[in-house]
């Protein structure tokens, strides 16, 4: 599986998690603040995302890229640049 | 880190002194005493120093704000004040409360969140604003939607300080108002508590007590400033000590929460705390080898407060963090709450949290506590004893009797800890804050709304539930007609009435239930757009309140149950959709509530 897909599989998971919405309710391209993914969620989310691949990122990188499918290219290039 | 053993004695000194001083007046005496002494450090995003206030800087700067007050309105004007998590904030709330004006800590508006904002600056007619220099701009341009707010702005942070002001005095502990708490009411309905000077003084001197505290009580804090804890317990309980503490923004801990851990052993910290999902979100977060030299023996109180604390919780966090030297002992659930300035019941500390497993239908019908012996019960921690500053005693709601140990009722206080009351809202002020009990007139209660009982073999404080439909969501209190009215406007096939929002607390997690009752209109039309209609919904409440709604379920027309003068029963719709007795739409809403 490539890393975008990892990650994307990994944001869909923290979200039902938090909000309690089922997985596959949440779609790639609709927006997290749809789900109910709160301002404390979304930096619970990067710090989350932080821990898992091994990156530094913007606390406000989910306000700039607020999909499921953005977020997930947008961490896995810092990824990819990190030499994760 | 020798300047703080130097100044320990004097600090020590003080203990006695300030005991049933107003806030003010104790930082005076303490920068007098020790001014080099640090007050508080904070951290920044990376968990790194970067900014200091010493007990001089802090009398310093708060005398300089406060004359420059002096010099504009009137005593008990009332303030705004907006300020980021850091050190600004607490010297200007100071500053208010060194010029008799009424501090009024408010969280930062957003473009989209200015409402309840708005509502708020109105409620209390505030006409002056204090903030720091680099939001000014921003904020008077997102509260300018409401052109009728004739404002006056002032960024504390631009303010000479290099010398004090001698001529600033700090209030006695007297019955004025110190600030307004807006942390109860509804949106459309804020309610400012209204907390006076010895409200704060006797509050602190009962955590003092409670907790055994003094000036070498290190704490870590990450609350919000806006908020009863993290303002009372973060920022003014440390004056009161004399002690060092370590703040940091809720975001830094959000995002990465050992570092509030590792503060505490870094910097020995003895007292740090906050609602239960800070415990469940760093024993969520730690992974092997994070951590690693970390020493949590310092921790003697890790306060456990302002939601309902979860005995899962508790073996988490102390399965997960005893290697590293975290003990059992140290949870400390405690009970609190704005109207009684915070604390109310905690501790004695060092002694492992109780818990009961309680017979929920015995509670239920009987409104009697009787101990589930087959391991089947519903576990309710105990949120230790009340404070020896005031009586609890449990009421019958409706007859407004006294009830005995062990017996299900509505928690009330007395005390001189108990707020004035609601700021302009006399008969709300009476109704909660001068309530007395049948057959015992002359005493004074401030009825909590909470429903909880009193141990009958530990004259511990045990919570349940609440009497009025109130949402807890991560500390906050959410008003259930207000997410409904979101719900409501947000589509127009859905009806005004046709809505019961409540929580479903079975489970690990508490999950937020929209209930919706569909007219002939949207059930013929509900095959089509039920998907985007969900999440419509979804969306318009994850705007408007920043929650999320786990499970929406459409209803048959004309079963959502209301009482015969038509408010709607959410308690009655909460149990059917927890019994599956609901006449659901669509089968298909029912999978996902697994």
């Amino acid at each position: 599986m490539s890393i975008e897909h990892d990650i994307a599989d990994f944001i869909t998971a923290f979200i039902a998690d938090r909000t309690g919405v089922p997985a596959h309710d949440i779609e790639p391209d609709e927006n997290l603040g749809s789900y109910g993914l709160g301002s404390m969620q979304a930096v619970d989310l990067v710090g989350s995302l932080e821990d898992r691949y091994g990156v530094t990122l913007p606390p406000a990188l989910v306000f700039q890229y607020p999909t499921v499918g953005e977020l997930s290219v947008a961490v896995a290039q810092r990824a990819a640049t990190a030499g994760v | 880190m020798y300047a703080r053993i130097d100044t320990d004695a004097l600090a020590a000194a003080l203990y006695d002194e300030v005991s049933a001083l107003s806030v003010a007046d104790i930082l005076l005496r303490r920068a007098r005493q020790h001014p080099e002494r640090v007050l508080f450090r904070f951290l920044d995003e990376q968990g790194r120093e970067e900014d200091v206030l010493t007990y001089g800087d802090a009398w310093r700067r708060s005398s300089v704000i406060a004359a420059e007050l002096a010099g504009q309105g009137e005593t008990g004007d009332r303030i705004a004040l907006f300020y980021p998590a850091g050190l600004d904030f607490i010297v200007a709330f100071l500053g208010c409360l060194l010029a008799g004006r009424i501090a009024v800590p408010l969280n930062l508006p957003s473009r989209r969140r200015v409402d309840r904002c708005l509502r708020i600056l109105r409620d209390c007619g505030c006409r002056q604003v204090l903030t720091v220099a680099a939001l000014e701009e921003g904020l008077r341009d997102i509260l300018a939607v409401d052109a009728d707010l004739p404002l006056a702005w002032l960024a504390t942070d631009t303010l000479r300080d290099e010398a004090e002001v001698a001529a600033v005095l700090p209030p006695p502990a007297d019955d004025r108002i110190a600030f307004l708490q807006y942390t109860s009411g509804s949106t459309s309905h804020p309610k400012g508590v209204m907390v006076s000077q010895r409200n704060i003084t006797t509050n602190l001197r009962m955590m003092r007590n409670a907790w055994e505290l003094d000036h070498t009580s290190n704490t870590v804090f990450w609350q919000p400033h806006h908020h009863d804890m993290g303002l009372i317990l973060g920022q003014l309980l440390p004056i009161m000590l004399g002690n060092e503490t370590v703040l940091m923004g809720p975001n830094t801990f959000v995002r990465q929460p050992l570092i509030w851990l590792d503060a505490v052993s870094r910097y020995r910290a003895v007292l740090a705390g906050g609602p239960n999902f800070a415990y469940e979100l760093a024993a969520q977060r730690w992974q092997p080898g994070r951590l690693e030299g970390c020493d949590l023996s310092s921790w003697r109180i890790a306060l456990n407060g302002a939601d309902v604390v979860r005995a899962s919780t508790l073996e988490r966090f102390a399965a997960t963090f005893g290697p590293l030297g975290y003990r059992p002992a140290t949870m400390l659930p405690c009970y609190g709450l704005a109207e009684a300035t915070l604390f109310v019941s905690g501790g004695p500390v060092s002694e492992l949290p109780r818990l009961r497993s309680i017979d929920a239908r015995a509670a239920e019908s009987e409104r009697r506590v009787r101990d589930d012996l087959g391991g089947t019960g519903r576990i309710v921690v105990g949120c230790g004893l009340p404070s020896q500053e005031i009586d609890i005693a449990i009421v019958d709601p409706a007859s407004g009797e006294r009830l005995e140990a062990d017996s299900l009722g509505e928690i009330w206080v007395s005390g001189a800890t108990n707020a004035l009351g609601y700021w302009q809202l006399p008969e709300q002020s009476a109704a909660t804050f001068a309530a007395e009990i049948a057959d015992e007139p002359g005493c004074r209660y401030m009825r909590t709304g909470d429903i909880g009982f009193i141990g009958a073999n530990d004259g511990h404080i045990y919570i349940c539930g609440r009497m009025k439909d109130l949402l807890i969501v991560d500390g906050r209190n959410l008003h259930p007609e207000d997410v409904e009215y979101t719900i409501v406007e947000s589509h127009p096939l859905i009806k005004p009435q046709s809505c019961a929002v409540f929580e479903d607390e079975r489970g690990e997690q508490r999950r937020l239930v929209a209930v919706v009752e569909a007219d002939r209109e949207l059930k013929r039309a509900l095959p089509d757009i039920e998907k985007a209609l969900r999440m419509q919904v979804r969306r318009a409440v994850s705007e408007e309140h920043g929650v999320a709604i786990a499970d929406i379920v459409f209803i048959a027309p004309a079963t959502l149950r209301k009482t015969t003068s038509g408010k709607v029963q959410r308690s009655l719709m909460k149990q059917l959709y927890q019994q599956d007795g609901l006449d659901l739409l669509q089968p298909l809403a029912v999978s996902d509530a697994v």
